[in-house]
């Protein structure tokens, strides 16, 4: 589990523990002093005032990422090189071998980049690589509190299966200010396993994150940027037919996860402030369901489509309205770079637009996820709509 | 209260106030669309035109342009947006949109400039050539953005932009009116027009300016802008204010001793010689700039953050600064003039030796002010104002320092805590400093006072728009909070006014009287020394 020095800036100072109070103590040490602030800061060149630089931590957040293995932890510290700011501090946690005996063993480094004040302070982050095994690898509640700095809000991504079930998880999010993981890559349909994690980090106070919601601000600036025109904008409150199309894959028998279909179908029903009538009901592939608006019920439909690309993908959002005898027909799709809105009223086109937006690399996400801090305006209510949709 | 229709004999109180004014109300906006709540922009401009005046010069290339197509690249403009550029020279679309690529290619913030956005802005662009004060032109204008209208349906709300010398604004205002392109009605869409400072040389001429506004345009068609005020950390200074209760409640004469705002430049007057002999450092940046500081930190609460509210505020600050008599001025305010000297271990020649300035040069190149505002928050509390070129670094920053502590408890023990000090920083390293006496470990009981240090860029990470992005959207969306309403601009004169008149009446100044890389002249220094003050060194 080696990242190269280029990729974080400079290593100024690594170590090893045995054991989670080792490997606090060890880094408490090293920021208590002058003398040893000063031997990490020393790397850098100096402002030629014949002062020593002296190092100093960020002081953003703590990051714990939690990974099925030491390729996916890796993958997670190379987003965290194209970060502008780095967490203070960042626990990487594989646990392994859970049949095994309980070890611990933590790799220290601490990276570090010369600020640009001009006065050769470094900022440094500290990354902490840990393996744990047998039972302690099932108890990282027991560990992340302990290696969290004080004061600091404390991000624990999941990139892993999540199993909500799980007591430790219950425990882990007990203390952290936030969960972020990735719905689509949840087992089965998806939706059930983020509704149980919605409810169970309600219960915690914890926020969620979910990387396939954060994926989607371009549908949904797509969407409200059609009905910013005067002709589309009266059928807001008029709609009917909601419907999103995703991708079944080419393998039609497995179970497709609609994590990312049904939050386009979550982030209307909240902005509409319209009330669940009927949960998603799967009939084979295809899920209805419907919400109420001040009395109007509008028909929900997930709708899969037997196609080459990756299965769970949202292929289009249509939207349909009705007012005074006319029909407003919305359609929303998206490819790599952009998205694109075209709107017709009783067949005749109203609005055509296509938005510049890139599909986010994981890096970008995991940075607004990071970014989003402990404010979040839009997850709360699209993720209270997710759950009463799946019901 | 609704009372009727307007000219049917009835009307709400403000559209009767306003047709008896001769005036007609402003279309309405449109209503606010649930689905951008909580998304990265809660509202988006009405479809437009923004006609630019002086679309060849040097504003319009560096700033104004860029601005636009940064806001297109962010999908913040309407799809049916048009940019008609307005100019005397010989120019057809073709080259303008020509000219103004090579000059983004320069002055974009992101670069490269993204080709397929930039075909797509570049075809919105078209160019009408005219003169200012000639009626034909402005029929021609009119024709074109008709034509537009019908062609692209921008509804005909239509932002003209006045990029060009102050000299001209009469000019283009008059005609515009003339012409009929300033009628607002919701038929016909909405009509704005943003004017770039300077406001005016002096009270005289802005009271003149604003006339000549008023006349063809309501106050609230017209955005003055100030860049300075669409900065983020400007912006900032409001929240931190009123979004923080710690400070609010010690934001008063009770505990704060004074305070500073300072403007320091280490660049020179770059090749604009000509036109900063003709405003200097008091016009061009204690009038606006440092004013405007003033205000916003000084200000009440507004009742709301909505540009009437603001503005009110912001002008009652500006009414209660104490008039300086022209015999005080020279108490009160020091001006300054740089001569040959070293910045960065480069040699610099002094202001006079400029190209395009005087070789006997009058104009002040720094000034140092000490005002004080007449009312029951402030009274008491100097607020010492400097700005300067060629100043040894760069940095606009406020610095509020508390009083001291009632009872030096320490003191016979140890070193007296100095007092808290609270710093804005708004550029460079944008950030808030709080400066607090903390135990010095050990046996005895020293103190020295620790900086709890806040640097922007280590708590987010995204980019801030430039503020002319901001300020432009702000135009296009009707949000006229960042800029600067009329009675603010005379206001801020009446202040200046005094400073100019007693400068004009006295003895020619010994400049130069500081050398280009120190911190002004002396005298600057003993505005506060006299009074037990220092500056902050920055």
């Amino acid at each position: 589990m080696n990242l190269s020095p280029a990729e974080l800036s400079t290593l100024r100072w690594k170590s090893s523990a045995n054991s989670v109070a080792e490997a606090d103590a060890l880094l408490a040490r090293l920021w208590s002093s002058t003398e040893s602030r000063q031997q990490i800061g020393a790397n850098t060149s100096s402002d030629g005032s014949g002062a020593t630089p002296l190092a100093v931590r960020t002081g953003v957040m703590n990051l714990v990422v939690v990974a099925p293995g030491e390729e996916r932890a890796v993958g997670a510290a190379s987003s965290l090189t194209s970060l502008q700011r780095s967490p203070s501090r960042t626990l990487f946690i594989v646990p392994r071998d859970i049949e095994g005996p309980p070890t611990f063993r933590a790799r220290l480094e601490v990276f570090c980049a010369v600020t640009p004040r001009g006065d050769g302070t470094s900022a440094c982050t500290e990354l902490l690589w840990i393996d744990a095994s047998g039972e302690a690898g099932r108890h990282l509640s027991s560990m992340v509190p302990q290696l969290s700095l004080h004061d600091l809000p404390t991000l624990l991504w999941w990139d892993h299966t999540v199993d909500p079930t799980s007591r430790d998880l219950t425990e882990l999010l007990r203390g952290v200010d936030r969960i972020l993981v990735n719905g689509a890559e949840q087992r089965g349909v998806g939706i059930e396993v983020v509704r149980d994690l919605i409810l169970l980090s309600r219960a915690s106070g914890t926020a969620v994150s979910d990387f396939s919601l954060i994926r989607q601000a371009r549908w949904r600036d797509a969407v409200a940027s059609a009905f910013d025109e005067p002709e589309v904008a009266p059928f807001l409150r008029a709609i009917t037919k909601i419907r999103a199309t995703y991708s079944a894959g080419s393998n039609t028998s497995a179970p497709v996860n609609v994590v990312k279909p049904t939050y386009h179908l979550a982030w209307l029903t909240s902005r509409l402030n319209a009330r669940v009538s009927a949960p998603l009901e799967n009939r084979a592939g295809t899920w209805s369901g419907a919400i109420d608006e001040e009395g109007r019920s509008i028909a929900l439909t997930l709708e899969p489509v037997v196609e080459s690309g990756r299965s769970g993908t949202t292929l289009g959002l249509h939207i349909t309205a009705e007012r005074r005898g006319r029909v407003l027909e919305l359609n929303v799709h998206a490819d790599r770079t952009s998205t694109h809105v075209r709107a017709s009223v009783n067949g005749t086109p109203v609005h055509e637009r296509t938005l510049r937006a890139k599909r986010a690399t994981d890096a970008e996400l995991l940075s607004q996820a990071l970014e989003l801090g402990e404010v979040d305006p839009l997850s709360p209510s699209i993720l209270r709509a997710f759950a009463q949709l799946v019901g | 209260m609704k009372i009727g229709k307007a000219g049917e004999g009835g009307g709400t109180i403000r559209s009767l106030r306003i047709a008896r004014a001769g005036k007609k109300a402003t279309p309405k906006r449109s209503k606010a669309n649930p689905l951008r709540s909580g998304l990265r922009i809660e509202r988006v401009p009405d479809p437009n035109i923004v006609v630019l005046f002086g679309a060849t010069g040097d504003l319009a290339h560096r700033k104004v342009v860029p601005a636009l197509y940064h806001l297109w690249a962010g999908d913040l403009l309407p799809e049916r947006f048009a940019l008609v550029c307005f100019g005397r020279r010989d120019a057809s679309d073709a080259s303008m949109r020509t000219d103004l690529r090579t000059s983004l290619e320069k002055h974009a913030r992101v670069k490269p400039v993204d080709e397929a956005r930039w075909s797509e802005f570049a075809q919105r662009i078209s160019y009408v050539k005219g003169a200012f004060d000639d009626p034909e032109s402005y029929a021609n204008l009119s024709l074109h953005l008709d034509a537009i209208d019908a062609s692209v349906g921008t509804g005909g709300n239509r932002l003209y932009y006045l990029a060009t010398p102050a000299s001209s604004f009469p000019d283009i205002l008059r005609s515009l009116g003339a012409a009929g392109l300033d009628h607002e009605t919701s038929e016909s869409g909405w009509r704005r027009v943003v004017i770039e400072k300077p406001f005016g040389r002096d009270l005289d001429s802005a009271v003149k300016l604003n006339r000549e506004v008023g006349k063809v345009f309501r106050e609230s068609q017209v955005y003055r802008i100030d860049h300075y005020l669409g900065k983020e950390t400007v912006r900032n200074i409001l929240i931190f204010r009123f979004g923080n209760l710690i400070f609010e409640p010690i934001w008063h004469r009770r505990y704060i001793d004074h305070i500073q705002i300072t403007v320091a430049e280490t660049i020179g007057v770059e090749g604009r010689g000509a036109f900063y002999e003709e405003t200097g450092a008091l016009r061009d940046i204690l009038q606006n700039h440092l004013l405007q500081l003033l205000t916003l930190v000084a200000m009440e609460p507004p009742a709301t953050l909505e540009a009437e509210a603001l503005r009110d505020e912001k002008v009652k600050v500006l009414r209660a600064v104490r008039l300086l008599s022209t015999d005080a001025v020279d108490q009160h305010v020091v001006r300054g003039q740089y001569g040959p000297g070293w910045i960065g271990a480069t040699e610099v020649a002094g202001y006079r030796s400029e190209p395009e300035v005087e070789v006997a040069s009058e104009t002040e190149t720094f000034v140092a002010a000490r005002f004080e505002i007449d009312d029951w928050r402030w009274a008491g509390v100097p607020f010492y104002l400097r700005a300067g070129k060629h100043l040894p670094k760069r940095a606009t920053e406020i610095a509020i320092q508390f009083k001291d502590v009632p009872q030096r408890l320490f003191s016979p023990t140890g070193d007296a805590p100095e007092p808290n000090m609270l710093v804005i920083r708004i550029q460079p390293d944008e950030g808030i400093l709080l400066r607090f006496a903390a135990k010095v470990p050990g046996l005895g009981t020293n103190v020295r006072p620790v900086n709890m240090d806040f640097a922007y860029g280590s708590a987010f990470s995204v980019e801030s728009p430039d503020a002319y992005e901001t300020l432009m959207l702000d135009a296009l969306l009707g949000d006229a909070s960042l800029f600067t309403r009329a009675d603010e601009v005379e206001a801020a004169w009446r202040i200046v006014d005094p400073i100019m008149e007693s400068w004009l009446a006295s003895a020619e100044p010994a400049f130069p009287n500081y050398a280009a890389g120190t911190w002004g002249p002396e005298a600057a220094d003993q505005l506060l020394t006299r009074e037990g003050r220092r500056w902050r060194r920055l």
